[in-house]
């Protein structure tokens, strides 16, 4: 009997432990206000309207709070995403449609989700963009989909008798969609031509001169044609005045409580990139002090690309950089990224088992920003059926003292979690 | 070093064990089919108990077994209730879910990278 009474004394102290999920600590998650046990997130993203047909994986997370759910920035996610908590993200939902689409007649705004920058000491100054800190979110633009992210090109590499006409160009399909409007930076409009060499040529509005001027043809590296990219282009910017948009615009972001990790799509070494017309403000991020930066996380957002390679870009509220690889962060996290050691400035891949999380939704093409997704809280069913074989040692030594007699049943019942599981991170 | 926290969840078990008693006729008058009891062979005995989630779809299960018993010794028709602990493994029946999860557990490199 006393084993029995210890074995009843070990489950009722498991039971306790399952019980000492701290209020408003849901599926791993510590959220502000309590979040009913008997319901979870779900985040739907509707892919369907992209003619461009895939995101490569991004991470969502929501919170729920005094009735409304609003996707929230994760503070943690440097630490999960090194450290290996990534497991225990919300529940999502997606509906994709695999392979490539028909391209949509109407084409919204898209993104090519890397983010790089270039600062542009130019001589041709523009209104200083102030980041508007009391702009008002409501919960409804905080469902947006994504910002997009911002290519700033440097002036030198765009001008006037670099655009040819679109006839030499041979324009296959042109798509013009309005770049979305970031306040100070004025309206511009980007015409992306899907040809072979993936040409760009921008339009920017100026204010003063009320007529759209062709400014550039930037030449990208090669991307695959059924991509769409978003350009904005701003001239006559110094350093800080790019440091300023990019604060204001990740703020933006911040405030959308977005964090994600998207594709990248730019493949090649930081030399080809170059010479493909990208230049880069510094190549190396200080992490002389591990913990210290660590304890900063929560102002970075990184990105993970997918294809062949996997970048990972640190950007800060005031700049945005390329990592060195060769800092102690990827020496000791070399179990989740791995590096190009051909090129260890730029190549950063995510390691077979990180990408075979399904907890990344990785998928074949990468823009997701023309998506809707909602979010949407459904009732766990706690509450299953349940089958299975049961062993019963000694059952017979309590009908007539004998002993060492067993046998086995068949079982059919029901069983209730005290948590939920979540049926997108693993099997076993 | 990943960390999966939620791979071990307790979970309520409960339900009713089908026991075979025939080869074991001798033991089968001395329990009570107070519960359920067919024409077969079969006893359907309540069990209550705790069990482990070993991922989505499996469980190890510790539970008690609650059947009536009679006095071995016949001295007495009355049944008393009594138990025995089990322990066993089971599996959520649902096609769909079992089949989810061995989409999920498949589900590697959802994407071929593109070269």
């Amino acid at each position: 009997m006393k084993k029995i009474y210890s074995l009843i004394i070990a489950l009722l102290a498991i039971l306790e432990i399952s019980a000492q999920n701290p209020i408003g600590r849901f599926n791993g998650y510590q959220v502000t206000d309590s979040l009913p046990f008997d319901r979870e997130v779900f985040v739907s993203v509707d892919l369907t309207p992209l003619n461009v047909s895939h995101i490569d994986f991004y991470i969502l997370e929501a919170e729920y709070r005094k009735g409304a759910i609003r996707i929230k920035k994760r503070r943690s996610c440097w630490r999960r995403l090194f450290l290996g908590g990534y497991t225990d993200y919300f529940n999502y939902r997606y509906s994709v449609d695999y392979g490539k689409k028909t391209p949509d007649p109407t084409p919204t705004t898209t993104t090519n989700p890397t983010t790089t920058t270039t600062t542009n000491p130019t001589t041709d100054p523009t209104p200083n963009p102030t980041p508007n800190s009391n702009s008002t979110t409501t919960l409804k633009n905080k469902l947006k989909p994504y910002p997009l992210p911002v290519y700033i090109i440097k002036e030198d590499k765009v001008s006037k008798k670099n655009v040819p006409s679109p006839s030499t160009l041979n324009i296959k399909n042109e798509e013009i969609f309005e770049v979305k409007k970031v306040d100070e930076i004025p309206d511009t409009t980007i015409t992306v031509i899907n040809n072979s060499t993936l040409a760009y040529k921008g339009k920017i509005k100026n204010k003063d001169e009320k007529k759209e001027t062709t400014i550039a043809k930037v030449k990208l590296p090669p991307l695959r044609p059924d991509q769409n990219y978003q350009l904005i282009y701003q001239r006559g910017l110094n350093d800080d005045e790019v440091d300023q948009i990019i604060t204001y615009y990740y703020e933006k972001l911040y405030e959308s409580y977005i964090d994600f990790i998207v594709n990248s799509n730019l493949k090649g070494t930081k030399k080809s990139l170059q010479s493909e017309g990208f230049s880069f403000e510094s190549e190396k991020l200080n992490f002389t002090n591990l913990d210290s930066f660590m304890r900063s996380k929560n102002k970075l957002k990184y990105e993970v690309g997918n294809s062949n390679n996997y970048y990972l870009f640190e950007l800060d509220k005031k700049f945005i950089h390329s990592v060195d690889l060769n800092t102690k962060l990827f020496q000791k996290y070399n179990d989740i990224f791995s590096r190009d050691e051909t090129d260890s400035t730029f190549k950063v891949y995510l390691k077979k088992e990180l990408k075979e999380n399904p907890n990344f939704v990785v998928f074949e093409t990468s823009d997701i920003s023309t998506s809707s997704y909602k979010l949407e809280t459904r009732t766990i069913r706690q509450l299953k059926p349940d089958v299975g074989f049961a062993y019963f040692p000694n059952i017979y030594s309590q009908v007539n003292n004998e002993n060492g007699r067993a046998i086995m049943a068949g079982t059919i019942g029901f069983h209730y979690n005290f948590r939920s599981l979540d049926y997108n991170n693993y099997f076993w | 070093m990943r960390a999966e926290p939620h791979k071990f969840i307790p979970a309520l078990t409960a339900g009713f064990a089908i026991i075979n008693f025939e080869d074991n006729q001798q033991y089968k008058s001395l329990l009570d089919d107070q519960f359920f009891s067919f024409d077969t062979e079969l006893k359907v005995n309540p069990y209550l108990g705790v069990g482990i989630n070993l991922g989505n779809s499996f469980r190890i299960n510790f539970a008690s077994v609650f059947y009536g018993l009679r006095d071995p010794n016949g001295f007495s028709d009355k049944v008393k209730l009594a138990n025995r602990w089990m322990f066993g493994i089971s599996f959520d029946p649902r096609i769909r879910a079992l089949y989810n999860n061995i989409q999920n557990a498949l589900k590697t490199n959802v994407v071929a990278p593109k070269s």
